[in-house]
């Protein structure tokens, strides 16, 4: 499980997940480390240990002309544009999703998007992961969050349900396991006294739709990143800047 | 609106209109002059120190309601002054590098008003008067609230002593001491080292045991927006008479710097931190913490005037010309603020937030309503000092600050940073070409295994709309399900994908071969196999599924 990720620089790198904090805050107990490699500054700066174990990226979504484009169904729209990047073909149906297999450089990938109803993923995740024997820490999960401001992405190695039934059922299925890495689209919270079921079935207007548009294109490139090099201080990077890139002048 | 003059004779219109009815001319002539002439009063009289009055949202806390916000008084100081104080001798009150702070004879350090809050930059001038906020340092005798006694009464009266002396505990436990009447000796202070008073350091399941009673007490020093306060530590000293710990809870503007709080507790109060969550601070007072021999630090009477500082914000600041200043105060009117602060909330991440936050954009605005001006300035000057920026304004009570000229990036940028910008980097391969579909060599076998074995199927388009998918999946569902519940489990093995037994094909009957080779172990297996299959597709050679080793291992082991 523990595999060695060098980093450019000469520094002690922690290996599986390091904590998705600044590096400057005071940090009272670093991230559990089993290993510690210490990485010779070598000639090439930029090869990084590439893990070759294939990855599964689920995007949660309602299936239907009714919900497409609705907020709910973001994931299914960042899988699109993933696979129209990558070039991978989503053209398989397997375990009441539609699959496409394929790779991102040198990893082996396999895109999906479940078919089942929101609240019912987890049937569909869960077979097809044990089927193509992807370990839990490489299920990349897709999905959207009320908690973010419209358009704000972010990439967690692990975290709870946040009351989305589609991530509870995924977790369910997973035997209750929550160490999969998430990758959150935020959509905002419902204006006001809206109701919360009714805000996500609903369509992006026209700002949010260009809001999304962009975070759906940077968040592309955070993918291959996070496939390529694993849980770095470039997700990290990643991740403080879409926090504050509504906040520039 | 005109006030009209009452006509006189009987009122004509029950009710006023509210607008004026409609003239033809566009010049409106002057309204009719009333037949008295209205009498002008003077104009109310303005006193020179005539008290502003307090807005609605006035705090009803007596630490605003000082005198010194609005007297005049203004003496200007320089640092490193020494104002010795009439009251005695020794006694002054000192400029130093951290604003004001007072020397007295016998002190073991020069005491301030607050320890953890006076700001680094160096103070302008006073707004009082210089004077020690102490009690007077002797006094000829106890005050009795009556005249001196006559000669007749003069009997000698005794009193129990009140611990300021240095008393060993061990001679006293079952003495009672009796003393007359003597002049307060204030101001005398003698310190333990503190390694003696604190004793060996406690281990984590002392501390653990320790803190058990006070994590959910809420028997605490509350510390608020002056920080650690003078008079603050004799409270912690009460508090460990009766109780090894002392909870402080901080709250407000001095939780941004919690080291520094941290720090000058340690120093000031003599113990030691044993937990920080969040906002509240655990301190041990010592092993051998004995509190009559505890340095008795005389207790401040009144706040002392804080002493003008230099201006936050300034026209000008830093190497910008005014209209550059101004052209980012309005650039920063438009911004969305990073965060908003509650009004007593704890601040420990602001200065990482504001930092991460000036990675991006060079100006940050911080929502601060709802809170006492004079809370977000103190906010904003520490944030001055910690995060180094510069700040540009504080209207709408909101914080706008500037990352400076001189600002480095925390991150060397070596490591280039995914591309943010919208549109970049996004290669869309050229579907239509028909480019093989190309993955790890375990992935496709598996993947083709699913085609064959009808888990899976290969769509012919691709571009299905949603609806159109759904139906497909479902029909896909219902056939496929039908076939995976006609035969049972699917044995893997380390080498090559998944051993069906498969009530399809016919090859020959491998069972037969399984029972001969393999012991009396796995008898079981081929009564199964023969009663329910005819044939089992074989991919891997006999005898070597990680059963058949295991089986070989406890024949060997019964043999």
């Amino acid at each position: 499980m523990l595999y060695a990720v060098s980093s450019p620089k000469t520094c002690n790198c922690s290996i599986s997940y390091p904590r998705i904090q600044s590096p400057f805050f005071h940090q009272k107990h670093l991230a559990s480390t089993r290993l510690r490699v210490s990485a010779a500054s070598s000639a090439e700066a930029n090869v990084v240990k590439i893990e070759y174990t294939p990855w599964l990226i689920v995007g949660l979504g309602n299936p239907g002309n009714k919900y497409h484009g609705t907020r709910h169904n973001v994931g299914f729209e960042m899988i699109d544009r993933i696979s129209q990047a990558e070039g991978i073909l989503m053209n398989t149906i397997q375990s009441k999703a539609l699959v496409g297999i394929g790779s991102i450089g040198e990893v082996p990938v396999l895109l999906a998007k479940p078919q089942t109803y929101m609240n019912f993923s987890g049937e569909s995740v869960g077979p097809l992961a044990a089927y193509y024997q992807v370990p839990l820490r490489h299920i990349l999960l897709v999905y959207d969050e009320m908690s973010l401001p419209n358009g704000v992405l972010r990439i967690q190695p692990k975290g709870g349900h946040g009351h989305h039934n589609g991530v509870k059922s995924v977790m369910e299925h997973l035997d209750g396991r929550r160490e999969f890495p998430r990758f959150c689209i935020g959509v905002g919270n419902p204006p006001g006294t809206m109701d919360m079921k009714a805000y996500l079935l609903q369509k992006f207007s026209a700002l949010e739709r260009e809001q999304v548009d962009a975070a759906l294109e940077q968040g592309i490139e955070a993918a291959r990143t996070l496939v390529l090099e694993g849980f770095s201080s470039r997700i990290n990077r990643f991740n403080l800047g879409q926090k504050y890139k509504y906040h520039k002048v | 609106m005109a006030i009209l003059a009452t006509l006189p004779g009987p009122n004509l219109f029950s009710t006023f209109p509210n607008t004026p009815p409609p003239s033809n001319n566009p010049t409106p002539s002057p309204p009719p002059k009333p037949p008295i002439p209205i009498p002008k009063y003077p104009p109310p009289f303005k006193s020179r120190r005539h008290p502003k009055p307090p807005p609605s949202n006035s705090p009803s806390s007596p630490a605003f309601k000082t005198h010194h916000r609005n007297s005049k008084y203004y003496k200007p100081i320089k640092p490193g002054q020494k104002i010795p104080v009439p009251d005695g001798e020794n006694r002054a009150v000192v400029v130093g590098d951290s604003g004001i702070s007072y020397l007295l004879p016998g002190a073991p350090f020069e005491f301030m008003y607050s320890y953890s809050e006076t700001p680094k930059a160096q103070p302008l001038a006073m707004r009082e008067p210089a004077f020690l906020p102490f009690a007077p340092p002797t006094m000829p005798r106890p005050w009795t609230g009556k005249a001196p006694m006559k000669k007749s009464k003069r009997k000698i009266k005794l009193f129990e002593p009140l611990g300021s002396d240095g008393i060993d505990e061990d001679e006293n436990v079952g003495q009672k001491r009796y003393e007359m009447l003597r002049d307060y000796e204030l101001g005398k202070v003698s310190v333990r080292p503190r390694e003696e008073v604190l004793g060996e350091p406690l281990t984590r399941w002392e501390i653990k045991e320790m803190l058990k009673p006070y994590l959910s007490s809420n028997r605490q020093v509350n510390l608020g927006r002056d920080g650690l306060t003078h008079n603050m530590l004799e409270l912690i000293h009460t508090h460990w008479r009766r109780q090894p710990v002392c909870k402080v809870r901080c709250l407000g503007v001095p939780t941004v710097d919690m080291d520094n709080l941290c720090r000058c507790l340690e120093e000031k109060s003599g113990g030691k931190i044993i937990h920080r969550v969040g906002g509240v601070v655990y301190i041990f007072r010592g092993r051998n913490y004995d509190h009559r021999r505890r340095p008795q630090l005389p207790i401040m009477l009144w706040k002392p005037a804080a002493p003008v500082y230099p201006k936050l914000i300034q026209d000008a600041p830093e190497g910008l010309t005014k209209e550059e200043a101004d052209e980012l105060r309005i650039k920063g009117k438009n911004l969305l603020p990073i965060c908003k602060l509650a009004k007593n909330g704890v601040y420990i991440s602001l200065v990482r937030d504001v930092r991460t936050a000036f990675e991006g954009s060079k100006l940050v605005k911080i929502d601060c309503r709802g809170m006492h001006a004079s809370d977000y300035k103190k906010l904003g000057a520490k944030l001055k000092e910690l995060v180094p920026c510069v700040l540009l304004s504080f209207d709408d009570e909101q914080i706008l600050m500037w990352r400076g000229k001189d600002w480095k990036s925390m991150y060397d940028d070596e490591m280039p940073k995914i591309n943010l910008s919208s549109g970049d980097g996004s290669r869309v391969t050229n579907i239509s070409d028909t480019k093989s579909v190309c993955s790890s060599p375990k992935m496709m076998s598996l993947w083709q295994r699913a085609i064959e074995s009808g888990k899976a199927s290969v769509l012919d388009e691709i571009d299905l709309s949603p609806d159109e998918l759904l139906s497909k999946i479902e029909e896909f569902e219902s056939t496929s399900q039908a076939m995976e519940h006609s035969y049972p489990a699917i044995i893997y093995s380390n080498r090559e994908g998944p051993v069906t037994l498969n009530a399809k094909h016919k090859n020959s009957l491998e069972a037969n071969g399984y029972s001969e080779d393999d012991s009396d172990d796995v008898d079981y297996n081929d009564t199964l196999n023969n009663d329910s299959f005819e044939v089992v597709e074989s991919l891997v050679p006999l005898g070597s599924l990680p059963v058949d080793l295991i089986a070989k291992e406890l024949s060997n082991t019964e043999q």
